[in-house]
């Protein structure tokens, strides 16, 4: 990505990083400028570890590409249908995953009466329901944009 | 789908990676190419048709794919 301005001109390679180190950024400064507020260990420690990982995000930014710029670049179009053919089997693995989870959970709450176990079955059910919703929505927008 | 592009590659002398990197592909593509086991697309097709100097109904044997596939659906 090139950020071209006026009077400047920088040259990120990582994007991914550039983002990153933006966003500890500004947690170091909130860090900092509640530690200016009111003087407290913690808001300091976590202050200087942040400036650290933004130093360090923004210094991977400039100098190197990232992972996912490189496997953009490299990437030909068998890479691209493996990738959709592997995700669409990771995500029809991880909905059976989900599905045998919850069905588990629900027996094991029929036959044991312990709460926990219900509270599992209805987290995994709310999972299957937002990823359905999640997918019906992607698949909506992907029929009409492609 | 079968395709003749390792017997047009062998013909030309060309290695895959020679291929691959003709076509803008990774030698990768090619062997799954060669192997069957990924359908080029048709700019792609078209690509390695023209280093060949053949059509592109010649290289993926469109035909006799073609053919096989209606048998295959008659007797489904």
């Amino acid at each position: 990505m090139k950020i071209h301005n006026k009077k400047s001109f920088i040259n990120v390679k990582s994007e991914k990083n550039f983002v990153y180190g933006i966003i500890t950024t500004i947690l170091a400064i909130v860090c900092l400028a509640v530690l200016l507020i009111k003087f407290e260990w913690r808001f300091l420690i976590a202050g200087i570890f942040l400036l650290a990982i933004a130093a360090v995000n923004y210094s991977i930014a400039f100098s190197k590409k990232g992972t996912l710029e490189d496997i953009a670049e490299s990437t030909d179009e068998r890479d691209v249908y493996v990738i959709m053919k592997s995700s669409r089997l990771a995500l029809k693995l991880l909905n059976y995953v989900l599905c045998a989870g919850c069905f588990v959970c629900l027996v094991l709450y029929g036959a044991f009466k312990m709460q926990t176990f219900l509270i599992i079955a209805l987290t995994l059910c709310a999972v299957l329901c937002l990823l359905f919703i999640i997918m019906l929505s992607a698949n909506i927008y992907c029929e009409k944009h492609s | 789908m079968k395709t003749r592009v390792k017997e047009f590659r062998s013909a030309a002398n060309l290695t895959q990676q020679q291929l691959a990197n003709l076509v803008h592909v990774s030698s990768r593509t090619i062997i799954s190419i060669e192997t069957g086991q990924y359908n080029p697309s048709l700019l792609l097709a078209y690509r390695i048709a023209e280093v060949f100097g053949v059509t592109v109904e010649n290289l993926c044997c469109l035909k006799e794919n073609k053919e096989l596939e209606d048998m295959q659906y008659e007797n489904s």
